[in-house]
């Protein structure tokens, strides 16, 4: 703790010239863990939500997961796993100072990004061709459970989902930083901050699969 | 301290062995669903899923190697996290 402490205090903006941002790595990495923390509880509160109706509509609830597609949620949970992968290994190759690599890799992390997207909205797609969204003259003959089930399905993983595109922008941002040498092997927070959310994103879906896809 | 690192340089090996090993995971979490177990099917998925995530949050996200702060920060967010799950279960757990 003291460590820690004495760390942050250490780099001060003195040396930071005028009209730039000052550059404080382990400020910068607190900050951003206790903006993870508030989005892991904007998604924490919508599990407690999901806890409650599962217990409220037990067997109504889960029929609802028997009509998502399992295989292509799995496809999603390994493009995602693979994406947090490829991020991980970039930044590690940014460390070593092999900036080709690490921008190769982020490339790769952006388009596992795209296909998680279209694989997403394939799904919606196929659930929106037959009838099944919110407040659909077919969604309102189904069972309550089932009802609240889709709502809470299309609520999390739309959510999640605009997580995926803004971390995917946050990648090609970070991408053209590197670009303008603003990201080097000597300044890494901020490529690793982008990691850290990149992440995040993927430990959401982590939960978001079992629980919308496999209780059926 | 100035000097002390700012970033744990990992092994590229480690996060290759992390990815397989959620990978396996993922590939067990979908065979025992097809088993239909029920509730316990549930617990089992959220065992496994919790799994994952601490291999993502230790590895990927460097947990493993911050100091003490972080580990104390986790520590808040999960016990908060908790009582927020125990004072909702207190009252809809005992409904009617």
């Amino acid at each position: 703790m003291a460590a820690a402490r004495q760390d942050m205090t250490t780099r001060g903006p003195s040396d930071c010239p005028p009209g730039e941002h000052p550059y404080d790595a382990p400020g910068s990495k607190l900050g951003m863990w206790l903006f993870l923390f508030s989005e892991a509880f904007l998604f924490g509160t919508m599990f407690i939500a999901y806890s409650v109706f599962l217990n409220r509509f037990g067997w109504q609830f889960r029929a609802g997961a028997h009509e998502v597609n399992k295989v292509l949620g799995a496809a999603n949970t390994v493009i995602l796993l693979t994406s947090s992968l490829s991020i991980a290994l970039a930044i590690a190759a940014m460390i070593r100072g092999r900036v080709r690599l690490c921008v190769g890799l982020m490339g790769a992390t952006v388009l596992l990004a795209a296909a998680f997207v279209a694989i997403k909205a394939f799904e919606w797609g196929e659930k929106f061709g037959h009838g099944l969204y919110p407040k659909s003259s077919v969604m309102a003959i189904r069972l309550p459970g089932e009802q609240v089930y889709f709502g809470l399905y299309y609520l999390m993983t739309g959510l999640h989902g605009l997580h995926v595109v803004a971390g995917g922008g946050a990648i090609v941002w970070a991408m053209l930083r590197i670009r303008a040498g603003r990201i080097g092997p000597e300044r890494t927070r901020v490529l690793e901050n982008v990691g850290l959310y990149w992440h995040l994103v993927d430990v959401i879906w982590i939960f978001l699969f079992p629980l919308f896809y496999l209780i059926g | 301290m100035a000097d002390r690192p700012q970033h744990a340089v990992v092994p590229y090996g480690v996060y290759l062995a992390v990815w397989a090993g959620l990978i396996a995971l993922t590939g067990l979490t979908l065979g025992t669903s097809y088993l239909h177990l029920g509730s316990v099917g549930i617990l089992t998925a959220l065992l496994i899923a919790v799994t994952k995530a601490s291999l993502v949050l230790l590895y990927f996200m460097h947990l493993r190697y911050e100091g003490r702060m972080y580990f104390t920060l986790m520590l808040v967010a999960i016990v908060t996290y908790a009582v927020f799950l125990a004072l909702t279960f207190s009252d809809y757990g005992f409904r009617p």
